[in-house]
């Protein structure tokens, strides 16, 4: 049967059947040629996260005391202290183009575009950094980018009547009208990252059962080809070239070595703890990095407008309400506490990072990643000053430990154009950018 | 022979519009009159003279507006310029043109303009006939959906499956665009295997989470679906994968974090397939001291009632009912609640949602709707099972592929079974074959083979067609019938034919008109027709723009979910009870009846309709007849806060007269809000504001009447007669394009209702495309008409359109294009 007989498919039989338990030497013949080695290997990667959180932050909680490379940490920031020296706090900065009176429904989306969209049911925003560096440095890997999230959506506000609701939901936008979805359900990214099934053994069956898919395909679309038109054969041609392409993509994801890696338990689902749910998302985007799978990972650590409770710390309050604190200093306290907790989640997700080995150093050293919100005041909705730090030892292209301050109301897209020129992602303008920072 | 059979059709067709037309002008309610003159009149003809007097004035060769200058065209080249023509008789039929504000001839002479000029074309098109030709078909996701529900009795969400699928045309199924990309691909394979499994189910079943969050409707009230005597609460029906132990949890409470009413006791109620197994209550006086005197730890201990219910359930869909019982209204005031203007969910506790966690101690797998469906055999000893895999794949391929099995289609899911068989057990090689037959493009593509390819074997067993291929320009060629079976069954079901139907094309008899017609009844009979409704005339009348819509709360404080839900169906209800029903189609713009439950009753301002179920109700307020009385069209055409006259315009003209104005152009700036402080306007003074410029009146001159003249129904569909924003009466008055005067909706609807062929010729368009899936061009308009004029005699039928459309050659033939020539669709 001419569909088995493939030449690829023997090779990932024989690359499935012991991959998962040796670490395979790369053969030559699994190198492409025009891939040089020095790319495959050595060379440390940088890898780029964004982790968005909503609501702002009560910002005299968040600033830390002291600028430049002698400051001291906010209550909000302390979980962090151990990568204080892998650590950049900017404060001052605004994003105007994400002012709106739309409240919520623009915030995340605008967040790393710093571009106002279109009053439109229909999206049309701007491109977000994460997507620019996923064009740019995200292309070896089988996922250009990986966009997680927790919690499906949040309460009403999420959507304008203006807006729509395109830009409360996602932080990640590929084109202006291309949002991204964000993945909540940690058992399809599990699977999307490393196979269905639940075992290694199923992995490896479903696996198999891909690739005879794709041959079976193949095969039967030439077959149906001799008997159309002209007119259909180019119909069936895009389909064809569409399963080649899925095929290559198959074939990355195969050249990746995951045999060292320390795969989790399948998710079941969605944990029932929302700190669980949190760091199972922080997990997958580790392991990702970890094996190559991506390079560029955004993150939403709860929705826009989130009605979740935070009881695991002593706030059975609902997230949102007890956002718009009215000055009320329980409130505001309240608000503290959950703030703080997602610096912790953020500190065990770097920590994880630090104890990861890549190359010469650890993960966390080629890491750059972002922390921080699209709003300052929950109870004022603004923009100005916004809470964002820079984490991670990108490579060493950053200055790290630092508080900068910048002057008042400096672009956020400044931060941005930065950022990305540093990791070798040349753009002269991002949004309202009106230049970069020599401190950085 | 075939082909002999086709040009003799095109023939008569032919004949029948040169001939018949000035017949059946007597008796149709609106002039079609065909004079029988030729094309070799002169410019001074009384006709043309209509171009020179009226338009003209833009339309020359010094201005060219819009590309078009009548004074360099000859009534001998409407032949050659048909696709020009076919858009003016359109813009004159629909009152497009000339615009408000110019010179207008009355209606008599643009009646018989339109229909000296229509016959003129009717008569080309009859000399050339072209019957288009639809590219290589993709099943959409709600075609597969529906596939798979019959192939596998699988019940599957196609909008949790598969990715969405480009329109075009207002449909979701018109070749030309419906493409794929990689991940496209990725999610069909996958969607695949999650149907296989849920087919097939496993004894080996792993343990998993599915989550089910209960919808957006309101819950103080009784559910429609749910038992009687409870309040509130969710069905879902379930696959489960195996016969084991599943834990339930669920969530109860107000999907705020808290739990409210708590003075009060509430029964929580489980039911599967109507057997009540659990029972808990929440609430009264213990707990409501507890939450208040140990907070959170009390909120803890309410939740964790809810957690943890480990039940046996067998495999195969299961009812799953999570549900309050209904308590005595009198016993608190948390139903006053409902009233509260930001959503109306008041404080009773909701149903959040119900999870799943399992199968663990799998004990087996019993039958199900699906496996009885599969397993047509079962092998008892290893030699029976290559027959007895063979007899349930060709089995399944002949309704997947919708046509005789070959041996060479067998040999890839065979394949596929044995490698599934491998270390396991038949049904697990059963199940990845089907995976292969699902994920592959023969289920996936409608073919259709041009048999001049000859050269390629034929697979099927239909008759071989042979036709010379002789001349550059490609000959037009009839469908197989097992191709038109496949045409007719998407185009009335959305899915593939069934067992009879298929039968019929094998035996090669579907092409014979009267066992075509048998078919056509047969199926418009079936409840699968239902299609028709949901699939196709919520496409055409936009019933899916209100879901896009969010109220404001400090606008509408009325409206809630359930409001829309109710919309919905009595759309579903109303339009089947004309189309499926085989009423006069223009019943859809007069009917003095419509669906309704007490919700909707209410908000249409009908006390006489109780409980939660829908119903028919003969209407006595005039305002509600027809689509335009309807608050799923009413709320779809308006804005959050405020009504949009223009859109409902718009609407009326593109749905129901089929002459949609131009897009805006850009940088229009939106209506003028009304500021606080400042006098506010109503709605017709910002419109009258908005539109000062004479550019702009060209299209909102004609629309914003129409919009205007229902401007009784506020954004939500409820009757108004002052504007919310002003509190002065709201002015409905306006002229339409043909200078009668309307003022609300009932002159609205019996002035759309007075054209009844414009009406039909829309509805006929858009089921022709829907039925083609390709774009309706200007050579298609003559068998359009022709339709219509057929239809007419049939007293406007459902069926007799439906007829019209599958007796036509652009359904029944191909054309293929000539190289580089005239596309007959978009691509």
């Amino acid at each position: 049967m001419h569909f088995i007989t493939k030449k690829h498919l023997s090779r990932r039989a024989v690359l499935r059947g012991v991959g998962a338990t040796i670490a395979l030497p790369l053969l030559d013949a699994m190198i492409p040629a025009s891939t040089a080695l020095a790319q495959t290997a050595a060379v440390p990667k940088l890898r780029m996260g964004f982790i968005y959180f909503p609501h702002g932050a009560i910002m005299d909680q968040w600033t830390p005391s002291g600028t430049g490379t002698d400051f001291k940490l906010s209550p909000i920031l302390t979980p962090l202290a151990a990568f204080q020296k892998q650590m950049i706090v900017v404060s001052n900065l605004g994003n105007r183009p994400a002012e709106s009176a739309a409240v919520h429904a623009i915030v995340p989306g605008t967040w790393l575009s710093c571009v106002h969209p279109r009053e439109t049911q229909d999206p049309y925003g701007g491109v977000t950094i994460d997507q620019t560096a996923a064009l740019k440095i995200g292309q070896d890997t089988p996922l250009p980018s990986l966009e997680v999230r927790t919690e499906s959506s949040g309460g009403g506000g999420s959507c304008d009547r203006a807006y729509g609701c395109s830009y409360s939901g996602t932080i990640a936008f590929r084109t202006p009208s291309t949002p991204l979805p964000m993945e909540n359900n940690p058992r399809t990214l599990f699977q999307r990252l490393f196979g269905r099934g639940d075992t290694a053994e199923e992995r490896k069956a479903l696996g198999d059962q891909y690739d005879s898919i794709l041959d079976m395909v193949q095969s039967d679309a030439a077959s149906m080809q001799r008997q159309l038109g002209t007119r259909d054969r180019v119909v069936l041609a895009d389909y064809l070239e569409s399963v080649r392409e899925v095929e290559r993509r198959v074939q990355k994801m195969e050249k990746q070595d995951l045999s060292k890696l320390q795969l989790p338990q399948v998710p079941l689902g969605i944990p029932d703890q929302f700190p669980q749910e949190q760091m199972l998302m922080f997990d997958m985007i580790a392991l990702s990095y970890q094996a190559n799978l991506t390079r560029i990972a955004t993150m939403m650590m709860a929705a826009e407008v989130s009605n979740m409770t935070y009881n695991f710390i002593g706030v059975p309050d609902a997230f949102h309400p007890v956002s718009h604190h009215q000055g009320d200093a329980t409130k505001i306290a309240k608000l503290v506490k959950i703030q703080t907790f997602h610096s912790q989640q953020v500190a065990k997700f770097l920590k994880r990072l630090q104890d990861t080995p890549d190359g010469d150093g650890s993960l966390l050293d080629h890491s750059l990643i972002v922390y921080g919100s699209n709003m300052s005041n929950s109870n004022a909705h603004n923009q100005y000053p916004l809470p964002t730090s820079v984490l991670g030892g990108a490579c060493g292209m950053l200055k790290s430990g630092q508080h900068l301050q910048c002057p008042e109301h400096t672009p956020l897209a400044n931060l941005w154009l930065t950022l990305m020129n540093r990791s070798g992602i040349a753009m002269d303008k991002i949004g309202d950018s009106t230049g970069q920072f020599a401190e950085i | 022979m075939r082909r002999n059979g086709f040009l003799a059709f095109a023939f008569g067709l032919a004949a029948a519009t040169g001939i018949g037309g000035s017949l059946m002008a007597a008796d149709g309610p609106a002039p079609v009159t065909i004079p029988a003159t030729d094309t070799s009149r002169s410019p001074g003809d009384k006709h043309w003279a209509l171009l020179n007097t009226y338009c003209e004035k833009c339309h020359n060769a010094t201005d060219w507006t819009g590309g078009i200058a009548f004074d360099t065209m000859q009534p001998d080249g409407i032949a050659q310029e048909a696709k020009v023509w076919e858009a003016a008789v359109s813009k004159l039929r629909g009152r497009m043109m000339p615009p408000p504000g110019e010179k207008q001839p009355d209606q008599a002479t643009i009646d018989s303009f339109v229909a000296w000029m229509e016959g003129n074309l009717d008569k080309a098109a009859a000399a050339h006939p072209d019957a288009g030709y639809v590219s290589l078909h993709r099943l959409n996701r709600v075609e597969y959906a529906r596939a798979v529900r019959d192939l596998l009795n699988v019940e599957v969400d196609p909008t949790d499956l598969l990715p969405q699928d480009t329109k075009s045309d207002g449909f979701d199924n018109v070749a030309s665009v419906l493409k794929v990309s990689p991940t496209f691909l990725d999610q069909y394979i996958s969607a695949a295997r999650t149907v296989a499994a849920l087919a097939v189910g496993s004894a080996h079943a792993s343990q998993a989470i599915v989550t089910y969050r209960a919808g957006p409707h309101d819950q103080a009230f009784h559910v429609e679906g749910l038992p009687l005597g409870t309040r509130g609460g969710m069905a879902v029906v379930h696959n489960f994968p195996a016969d084991g132990t599943y834990t339930f949890n669920f969530n109860v409470g107000t999907g705020l974090g808290y739990i409210g009413d708590l003075a009060q006791e509430h029964k929580v109620v489980f039911l599967i397939d109507g057997k009540q197994i659990f029972e808990r209550t929440i609430g009264g006086a213990a707990d409501f001291k507890d939450a208040d005197q140990k907070q959170q730890e009390a909120t803890k201990e309410f939740a964790a009632r809810f957690r943890g219910i480990r039940l046996p359930v067998t495999a195969g869909p299961h009812q799953l009912v999570l549900t309050f019982v209904q308590r005595a209204e009198s016993e608190s005031d948390d139903w006053l609640a409902a009233f509260n203007p930001m959503g109306g969910m008041g404080n009773l506790p909701r149903i959040g949602g119900i999870e799943i966690n399992g199968p663990v101690d799998v004990t087996g797998l019993s039958e199900t709707p699906s496996r009885a469906r599969i397993f047509s055999c079962r092998p008892t000893d290893a030699s029976q099972e290559l027959p007895c895999a063979k007899q349930i794949l060709t089995s399944l391929m002949r309704d997947a592929y919708r046509r005789p099995v070959t041996d060479e289609d067998l040999a890839a899911p065979l394949h596929f079974f044995a490698v599934g068989r491998q270390g396991k057990d038949f049904d697990a090689g059963i199940q990845n074959a089907i995976v292969a037959i699902l994920a592959g493009p023969k289920f996936l593509y409608r073919v259709e083979t041009d048999p001049q390819l000859t050269t390629a074997q034929t697979t099927e067993s239909s008759p071989a067609t042979n036709v010379k291929v002789s001349s550059a320009q490609p000959a037009a060629y009839h469908l197989s019938d097992l191709e038109l079976a496949s045409r007719l069954s998407f185009f009335l079901w959305s899915q593939g034919p069934d067992p009879e139907l298929l039968g019929v094309a094998v035996s090669n008899t579907l092409h014979e008109p009267t066992v075509l017609a048998a078919q056509v009844k047969r199926m418009l009979t079936d409840s699968r027709a239902n299609a028709l409704i949901t699939n196709f005339a919520f496409q055409w009348l936009q019933v899916d723009s209100m879901d896009k819509i969010q109220a404001d709360p400090n606008v509408f404080p009325y409206f809630d979910e359930d409001l829309r839900i109710a919309f919905r169906k009595e759309m579903e209800l109303f339009v089947g009870s004309v189309l499926l029903k085989d009423r006069p189609v223009t019943d859809l713009l007069t009917a003095d009846w419509t669906f309704l439950n007490e919700r909707l009753a209410l908000h249409y301002g009908i006390r006489s309709v109780r409980g939660s179920e829908f119903r028919r109700v003969e209407l006595t307020d005039s305002h509600r007849f027809g689509l335009l009385g309807k608050g799923a069209i009413l709320m779809g055409t308006s804005y959050a806060n405020r009504t949009a006259p223009v859109l409902r315009g718009a609407w009326v003209l593109e749905v129901i007269s089929g002459t949609p104005p131009h897009a805006p152009p850009p940088a229009i700036p939106a209506l003028k809000e009304n500021v606080p402080g400042a006098k506010p306007l109503t709605i017709r003074e910002r419109m009258e504001m908005h539109r000062s410029q004479p550019s702009c009146n060209a299209c909102h001159g004609i629309m914003d009447p129409i919009g205007m003249s229902l401007e009784n129904f506020d954004a939500m569909g409820k009757w108004q007669t002052k504007d919310a924003e002003t509190g002065t009466l709201i002015d409905t008055a306006g002229k339409m394009a043909d200078g009668m005067a309307v003022s609300g909706p009932d002159d609205l609807r019996k002035a759309l209702a007075a054209r009844p062929d414009q009406f039909v010729q829309t509805l006929t368009v858009n089921l022709m495309t829907y039925a083609l899936g390709r774009t309706v061009e200007y050579f298609d308009m003559p068998v359009v008409r022709q339709i219509v004029r057929d239809a007419d005699h049939n007293g406007d039928r459902f069926a007799a359109i439906v007829m019209g459309i599958v007796n036509s050659p652009e359904f029944q033939t191909q054309q293929p294009p000539s190289d580089g020539a005239k596309p007959s669709d978009k691509t």
